[in-house]
């Protein structure tokens, strides 16, 4: 994970996988830790990951998303179980975006889109790496 | 409130037109009746005038809602009504909008062998749709609105990102990876590929 902004950000690592389960990866035990500044090497998560393609599948797409915010903030509202496994609940939050998190994910609002609001700065990084048999 | 607007001359007809574009403003007031932007650049040399047209580029908004195209027949109409009406509430699912085939919908549903399919914008199956829903089975109407919601929470949740251009953490956050062992293929989504052992992979950019 690369944070070229030179700010210590709250940040959490999550796992988009192709069975359609959203986990937190990084980090293990708790909703959110700092990502400090990075070299170019950037900061190696501890946990390795190996990817495997189920009988009879022979495709797939591995997804990863790193949020960081300035404010400390809980992403765990997006976390979803695998296909047709209802989703548990999950505390939703304090902050502005705490909550737009869980207007999105809960469905609150019955509308095609929700208005962002102040929400304070943070952002995204997205990766996808292609398994083929 | 943020959403970004194209301007375009007064009469213009073609609002895709880059080369027609004189500005490019942001929202910064919404009321019921109407809304205030601040242009982002310099004003165009011919200076705003009355009766510009403005289109929506980017939207200063999160997609919750996607819209599904159903085609008819008695499977597929009572999956309709399992959506429009089978909310909790009894209201309409809030991740769903039932829309037409030619409607943009972002995913279909179709039947085919006495299956229910869900299709991608692009009519192909996605995938680890498993096992699949037999139309006949109880409760598959329900069960499809769930896998269909559950399929919309995923996407919602990959494709959020801060479109504030504004921010200062814009594009100074990455991810990469290094493959350390044997196994398949691995690639960027943008650039596939065989790559080698402990070859590193890095993410176009952050936003």
């Amino acid at each position: 994970m690369h944070n070229r902004s030179g700010l210590p950000l709250s940040a959490a690592l999550f796992y988009f996988s192709p069975n359609w389960s959203v986990q937190r990866l990084w980090p293990a035990d708790t909703d959110y830790t700092e990502l400090g500044r990075t070299d170019d090497n950037g900061f190696t998560v501890p946990q390795g990951m190996q990817a495997t393609l189920p009988a009879g599948i022979t495709h797939g797409i591995e997804r990863l998303k790193l949020f960081a915010t300035a404010e400390p903030t809980r992403f765990d509202v997006l976390t979803l179980g695998p296909l047709d496994v209802a989703r548990s609940v999950v505390r939703s939050g304090g902050n502005a975006l705490e909550k737009l998190l869980a207007s999105i994910s809960g469905g609150s609002l019955v509308r095609e889109l929700i208005p962002c609001g102040n929400t304070g700065d943070w952002v995204t990084a997205e990766l996808e790496l292609e398994t083929s048999a | 409130m943020g959403t970004t607007v194209a301007l375009y001359p007064p009469g213009s007809l073609d609002l895709r037109a880059p080369a027609a574009q004189v500005g490019v403003a942001k929202v910064i007031e919404r009321k019921a009746h109407m809304s205030v932007a601040r242009l982002v650049d310099d004003p165009p040399a011919g200076g705003l005038v009355p009766g510009m047209r403005a289109v929506i580029i980017r939207p200063g908004s999160a997609k919750v809602r996607r819209r599904v195209a159903v085609a008819g027949g008695p499977p597929l109409d009572e999956l309709k009504e399992a959506i429009t009406r089978g909310g909790r509430d009894g209201q309409g699912s809030p991740y769903l909008e039932v829309v037409g085939p030619d409607d943009r919908p972002e995913l279909s549903v179709v039947v085919e062998r006495d299956h229910y399919v869900i299709l991608d914008h692009q009519d192909q199956p996605l995938p680890r749709i498993t096992p699949p829903v037999a139309v006949r089975q109880a409760g598959a109407a329900r069960q499809l609105v769930q896998r269909l919601e559950h399929v919309v929470q995923y996407r919602n949740a990959w494709e959020l990102h801060n479109e504030d251009e504004s921010s200062a953490l814009r594009d100074l956050l990455a991810l990469s990876v290094e493959r350390v062992g044997a196994g398949a293929r691995a690639g960027s989504r943008s650039g596939r590929g065989t790559k080698s052992a402990s070859e590193c992979i890095t993410a176009p950019a952050s936003r």
